[in-house]
């Protein structure tokens, strides 16, 4: 467990990072729609883990009921290339600096970066209980 | 004189050897019209020393139905096309990466034209001069022609399509390959709209090359939509494929 604790301090330390560069990106040239940023990468994995309940197993071989999961991959990576793509647009009709952009960016792909590491690591032990 | 009679020699036999075939086709045929899988079987082994894998031979057996006892791996008497549908025997991650590809490509071409449209709705306050030229509904109407067209080919069941899966009722597979094929119109309407708009609205009229990008724009939003359909098709049509592949 001392693995387990030392990457939840890490993973938190690189989380409250992404979240500073995002605030710091809206604070510094008092804009503040680079926060729309945080909260598309905060809800990018909702949609998989929403509709990984609905189908079947990865092993179950049942490819009828893969409908679902599907759909929610295919809303997840549509939120992801959402929040990249939201501060390019913003940056490129001049509502927000190219700098602003840039942090926005990096401080959000750090927050989607924390979530796909924490459940990647802590995967193992979910499934011991399943 | 031997060197001229010997290429002869070997091809005399050859012309005789394909008059023979073309013999036993015309005799076979009209006698065995109830059973042409028979006829037809032990003429891939004269052909050919590998029989099954013929791809021209296709429509000779499409034509007959209720032919049951053939292995479908190598051709199915239900088939329609003579080329089938690209069968790609990937493992189970193709799958998912090719729904997460298609996902990304489909909100690339959504903010491609987007994009286009916030920066003209902001190019009226900094320039002097006004715009000439602005992102108008127009410019909208092929985009949402190629929409249209995605939902229906992606909403479409695709064993359905194919027919592979032994529905009993022939009309749904006449149904949906006439929904895919209004998908498919839907989309290359919206891929040629767009083509239309940029030509007839941009480059024609001579802009500069900051507004020939709306139209530009618009052009990648479609060919972006498109390949998000094909690559969903691929993807979730080498799943059924590779479980296929599996019971066999």
């Amino acid at each position: 467990m001392a693995a387990g604790l030392k990457t939840v301090i890490l993973l938190s330390f690189v989380l409250a990072v992404g979240f500073l560069m995002i605030i710091l990106s809206c604070a510094l040239w008092h804009n503040w729609l680079p926060l729309l940023v945080a909260l598309i990468f905060v809800l990018a994995p909702l949609p998989n883990a929403l509709f990984s309940h609905c189908g079947a197993d990865d092993f179950s071989g049942h490819y009828d009921s893969a409908g679902p999961v599907d759909l929610g991959r295919f809303i997840t990576s549509m939120i992801v290339v959402t929040g990249f793509a939201l501060p390019i647009v913003l940056a490129h009709s001049e509502v927000i600096r190219p700098a602003a952009c840039a942090m926005s960016i990096l401080g959000g792909g750090l927050v989607y970066g924390t979530i796909l590491a924490y459940s990647a690591a802590f995967k193992q032990e979910e499934s011991d209980y399943d | 004189m031997q060197t001229s009679s010997s290429p002869r020699t070997p091809t005399t036999p050859i012309e005789i050897h394909v008059e023979i075939e073309v013999r036993r086709d015309a005799d076979d045929e009209p006698a065995d019209h109830q059973r042409p899988d028979i006829s037809h079987g032990p003429q891939f082994g004269r052909q050919s020393p590998t029989p099954p894998s013929l791809p021209p031979q296709l429509p000779l057996i499409s034509t007959n139905s209720s032919i049951m006892s053939l292995p479908r791996s190598s051709y199915d008497p239900r088939r329609v096309c003579l080329n089938p549908f690209p069968e790609f025997t990937l493992g189970k991650h193709r799958r998912t990466i090719g729904v997460y590809i298609a996902g990304a490509l489909f909100a690339l071409a959504n903010w491609t034209f987007l994009d286009a449209a916030i920066l003209s709705a902001h190019a009226k306050k900094p320039l002097d001069p006004p715009p000439p030229v602005h992102v108008t509904f127009v410019d909208w109407v092929p985009g949402i022609c190629s929409l249209l067209g995605f939902f229906v080919i992606v909403l479409i069941d695709k064993d359905r399509v194919r027919g592979e899966e032994g529905f009993g009722d022939s009309r749904a597979v006449w149904r949906a390959r006439l929904f895919l094929f209004i998908g498919f119109a839907l989309m290359a309407g919206g891929l040629a709209g767009s083509i239309t708009v940029l030509i007839l609205k941009y480059i024609l009229e001579d802009y500069s090359e900051q507004f020939t990008y709306y139209g530009y724009a618009n052009v990648s939003q479609n060919v972006a939509l498109m390949l998000s359909a094909v690559v969903l098709w691929i993807a979730t049509s080498s799943a059924s494929e590779y479980e296929y592949n599996l019971t066999l």
